[in-house]
């Protein structure tokens, strides 16, 4: 396995990574396994692999993305946790194009724990907020009609007059 | 990678990201279904419905979406609670009431809705929130077999009912769901998660629900009214069990729980007799309890509890010393204790020393409030803190929250008496308690609700006292007024106590008047004794007194008498004594002759032994004119030697030849030396001999010393038996003399008997005289009488 390796011998080794802008990028195999998608490929083309081109990931998205797996690279132990806490909350606030490539990219590099910080933050700016709301921060064009509207207003939850 | 390709197929919203960012654009639409599943998933359901108003494309969206939601959580509380709150103050409880049960009509149907459109053949998470009772037992079983029948993991029905104007909407008590009639049939064989609250689950279900998940780890039991009996037995794999508001609830055991890690049992207020909580979980970590202190937790013995780190303990009333101190043994691994008892019912305060060891505590939280009762020392209840203090050597900060600790109102501190009683008491406590020592580890002090009472501030002292390393104190002031009503009630309390103590006071005093009145009295008589002794004394009628004096005279020249005799001993003791001294003189003489010898011996010896020096001398000095003679032979013999290297054997031979000569004759000097030596040592023997000689004369001395300490002791010996004999002479006569006393004194009782009939004698006497002066005046009368009688007589007669 890449990523038990990585932990002792493999800080030099280094494996290449192409973005869909064709940027070359050169990340440390440990890091780099924390995406299981990029795991997968290096298990199956093995020690002889050239490049590995991500076509759905831009530059700056898979900057954010590596910058964030050489973050969690290491397991963390329970002093740095609180730490790490912190740096997570402050790294998944960004800008919402940002978020949403972000997501994306996480998505296609099958990156769980990435995944379900983001996908929480995506819901906590849901929540507690109304339909209005959320059209307004998500940019979302209202394309009912007022009749249409306040029937699924009737029908949402249990409303009741 | 899989799952990449597949949203790819699926969605063919799905774009290159990168490409420059629409502000207007609606971004978030274009996600792949995973990922807003991912997103839904982290919201309830009634949240997610929110994006059906979105827009037509949101609301696709949802609908495929609800179809294959892991986890469904139908959370109607705030909803319930943001309805009530528009109708607030205007409405009534009805108008509440009558909201809350149309309302829980629209939540059962709208779950209902929802759960029709759940396709999905799997679901994780189950939830309920929602005030329901039994009237929906039909719906809520079959959500239960609907969660079943999908494999339900997570499970969570919260039936609680909300507070507001003091009221708890949807609260029916006994009409709580309750699942009889499913505790049978129903099959939650992948359960991993259950959360029960206000849910009336009898013990079969509970126990039908643990031997039908086998997986469970996590079951939370809340606010049960049917539940007597919980039982944990057989293999299972719980890690976390919470039992809480169980008001029934009378037995809890816990026989193998091989996995359990945190155990939470809250709220046991129902003390019955027969209450009773068994553990047995090795590998306990956390344990909280809160209940009636008439609940005995056992933690089965032999089964040591090597993990629990943390323990949280509250009893609503005391708690019995023995029982606690059995409960503190099992806690020895613990570091965070907190104990939340209103008090410790104390024992015998030479108890303190008796509580375990808790040798890893290092946070220690506790409560501590002192009982108002009139029998308590409000003191006391500072003391057991510094007891578990003591007990807890690694013990890092101390948290104290003072409840009821107030301080006394100060017209009632006060009073001598009590402040003395109080006093007394806790120095005796102190004492016992035996709490001077210092710890090491102390570092953080928080004392909360602060009042600044007195053992208060002396428990603060006690602590920088003992706390070497204490770096911080924290004290949060109370602002609580003090309950007026408890300080009327121990005033109250103080009079009762104090009246017979000022009684008993009062009764001392008039005692105390009363005797010094006798005193004075007394005084008085013996004045006027001292005064009769003195008359007595003048008219001299005591001639056995006298005869008495003669006597005791007497017996005083006995006295004496014997003393002469005493003094004639003494004086043969110093006749003794001097020839002791002669004897003495003599061994002086002897040793003044010994030191003589001595200094004849020195100058003998000087005399001679010089001799033989200056002869030693002589020796030596020729010995040095031969040498340097030998010296200037052998510069002769160089000269020679030169002579002969010039003129060869001839003188050479003769030059030898005076060398032989020279030789020879320092040959000969050696030989007077020896001589010499010869003569000294003879000198020396002498020497030797005369000491032998003065060492003869010692030991003479010596025998003469011994028999000079005999003749002292036989003489000492023969005084003392004559100084005794006086002595036993001198006792018989004063035994005579206290026999003439004693007479002597029978005279005067005699004599004092004798005045006391004079006395009575004069009084008759007296008494006589004054019958006598009446029987005088009398016949004065009378005469009178007869004289005015005559008189008119004479009257008569002249008229006649």
């Amino acid at each position: 396995m890449a990523s038990s390796t990585s932990g002792s011998s493999s800080s030099s080794k280094v494996v290449k990574i192409r973005s869909s802008d064709n940027e070359n990028f050169e990340v440390e195999e440990a890091a780099a396994a924390r995406s299981e998608t990029i795991k997968k490929l290096l298990e199956d083309v093995g020690d002889d692999a050239d490049v590995i081109p991500l076509p759905n990931v831009d530059a700056k998205t898979l900057v954010k993305v590596m910058e964030w797996c050489k973050k969690h690279m290491d397991d963390v132990d329970e002093l740095n946790k609180e730490e790490m806490k912190t740096w997570d909350a402050e790294f998944v606030d960004m800008d919402q194009s940002c978020l949403y490539n972000v997501l994306l990219a996480a998505n296609f590099l099958n990156i769980k724990e990435l995944l379900d910080q983001l996908t929480q933050k995506v819901a906590d700016m849901i929540k507690g907020k109304s339909p209005e709301e959320i059209r307004a921060t998500f940019n979302i064009k209202n394309d009912f009609t007022p009749e249409e509207e306040a029937e699924i207003r009737k029908q949402n939850a249990w409303a009741f007059e | 990678m899989s799952r990449c390709e597949l949203s790819l197929q699926k969605r063919n919203a799905f774009k290159v990201p990168g490409q420059k960012c629409n502000a207007f654009k609606d971004r978030i639409s274009e996600l792949p279904d995973e990922i807003l599943v991912l997103i839904m998933h982290l919201m309830s359901v009634d949240e997610s419905e929110k994006f059906k108003e979105l827009s037509r494309q949101w609301k696709d969206v949802w609908k495929s979406m609800i179809k294959v939601m892991p986890r469904l959580d139908f959370n109607g509380k705030e909803k319930l609670i943001s309805l009530l709150a528009i109708t607030d103050d205007k409405a009534k409880y009805d108008d509440h009431k009558a909201i809350t049960v149309r309302a829980r009509e629209a939540y059962v149907n709208w779950v209902n809705q929802i759960l029709k459109l759940h396709e999905s053949q799997t679901l994780d998470e189950f939830s309920i929130c929602f005030p329901l009772v039994s009237n929906h037992s039909l719906d809520i079983n079959t959500w239960l077999e609907f969660a079943s029948g999908k494999g339900v993991r997570k499970l969570r029905l919260d039936f609680s009912p909300f507070s507001r104007f003091g009221i708890n909407f949807g609260c029916h008590g006994r009409r709580n769901y309750d699942g009889v009639s499913l505790a049978s049939s129903l099959k939650l064989y992948c359960l991993r998660d259950v959360y029960f609250d206000f849910l009336n689950l009898d013990e079969n279900f509970v126990n039908s629900l643990l031997s039908n998940s086998p997986f469970l780890e996590r079951l939370s039991v809340n606010n049960s009214k049917k539940l007597r009996k919980f039982e944990l037995v057989g293999a299972n794999k719980l890690k976390f069990l919470e039992i809480k508001g169980c008001i029934r609830l009378q037995n809890i055991q816990i026989c193998s729980a091989p996995y359990l890690r945190d155990l939470d049992l809250e709220k046991f207020m129902n003390a019955n007799f027969d209450q009773r909580v068994d553990i047995c979980a090795p590998n306990l970590r956390s344990f909280k309890f809160a209940g009636h202190s008439g609940v005995p937790i056992w933690f089965e013995d032999g089964v040591a509890l090597h993990n629990l780190s943390y323990v949280n303990l509250y009893y609503s009333s005391y708690i019995k010393f023995d029982y606690f101190q059995h409960l503190l043994g099992h806690f020895s691994t613990v570091k965070t204790l907190i104990l939340g008892m209103s008090v410790l019912q104390v024992g015998p305060m030479d108890l303190w020393h008796r509580f375990p060891e808790l040798s890893n505590v290092e946070h220690l939280e506790m409560s501590c409030c002192t009982n108002l009762s009139p029998t308590f020392v409000w003191s006391e209840g500072l003391l057991w803190p510094c007891a578990l203090v003591k007990t807890a050597p690694f013990l890092r900060t101390l948290s104290l929250k003072l409840l009821l600790v107030r301080n006394l109102d100060p017209a009632l501190t006060d009073i001598k008496y009590f402040k003395e009683l109080v006093e007394e008491a806790m120095a005796k406590k102190l004492e016992k308690a035996d709490i001077t020592y210092s710890h090491q580890n102390l570092k953080e002090v928080k004392l909360d609700s602060f009042t600044g009472c007195r053992t208060q501030v002396e428990f603060v002292l006690h602590l920088v006292d003992i706390a070497v390393s204490l770096e911080k104190i924290t004290l949060h002031v109370s602002k609580r007024r003090p309950d007026v009503q408890i300080y009327k009630e121990r005033g109250r309390f103080l009079k009762t106590k104090i009246r017979p103590e000022i009684d008993v006071c009062r009764k001392l005093m008039e005692g105390r008047r009363k005797l010094l009145e006798g005193h004075g009295k007394l005084l008085v008589g013996r004045m006027k004794l001292l005064e009769c002794r003195k008359n007595l004394l003048d008219d001299r009628s005591g001639r056995k007194l006298l005869d008495d004096r003669r006597n005791l005279l007497e017996d005083r020249r006995k006295l004496l008498e014997g003393r002469r005799k005493l003094l004639e001993g003494h004086r043969k003791l110093l006749v003794g004594r001097r020839k002791l001294l002669e004897g003495h003189m003599e061994l002086l003489e002897g040793r003044r002759k010994i030191l003589e010898g001595c200094k004849k011996f020195f100058k003998g010896r000087s005399r001679k032994w010089l001799e033989g020096h200056r002869k030693l001398l002589k020796g030596h000095r020729k010995w040095l004119e031969d040498r340097r003679k030998s010296l200037d032979s052998r510069r002769k013999l160089l000269e020679g030697r030169k002579k002969f290297l010039k003129g060869r054997k001839k003188k050479l031979l003769e030059g030898r030849r005076k060398l032989l000569e020279g030789r020879r004759k320092l040959l000969d000097d050696r030989m007077k030396l020896l001589e010499g030596r010869r003569m000294l040592l003879e000198d020396h023997r002498k020497l030797l001999e005369w000491r032998r000689k003065l060492l003869q004369v010692h030991r003479k001395l010596l025998e003469a010393h011994k028999k000079l300490l005999k003749r002292r002791r036989m003489l000492l010996e023969e005084s003392r038996k004559k100084l005794l004999k006086g002595r036993r002479k001198l006792f018989k006569g004063r035994g005579k003399l206290i026999e003439a006393r004693k007479k002597l004194l029978k005279g005067r009782r005699m004599l004092l008997e004798g005045r006391r009939k004079l006395i009575n004698g004069r009084r008759k006497l007296l008494e006589g005289r004054r019958t006598l002066l009446q029987g005088r005046r009398k016949l004065v009368v009378y005469r009178r009488n007869l004289l005015k009688g005559h008189r008119m007589l004479l009257d008569g007669h002249k008229k006649l």
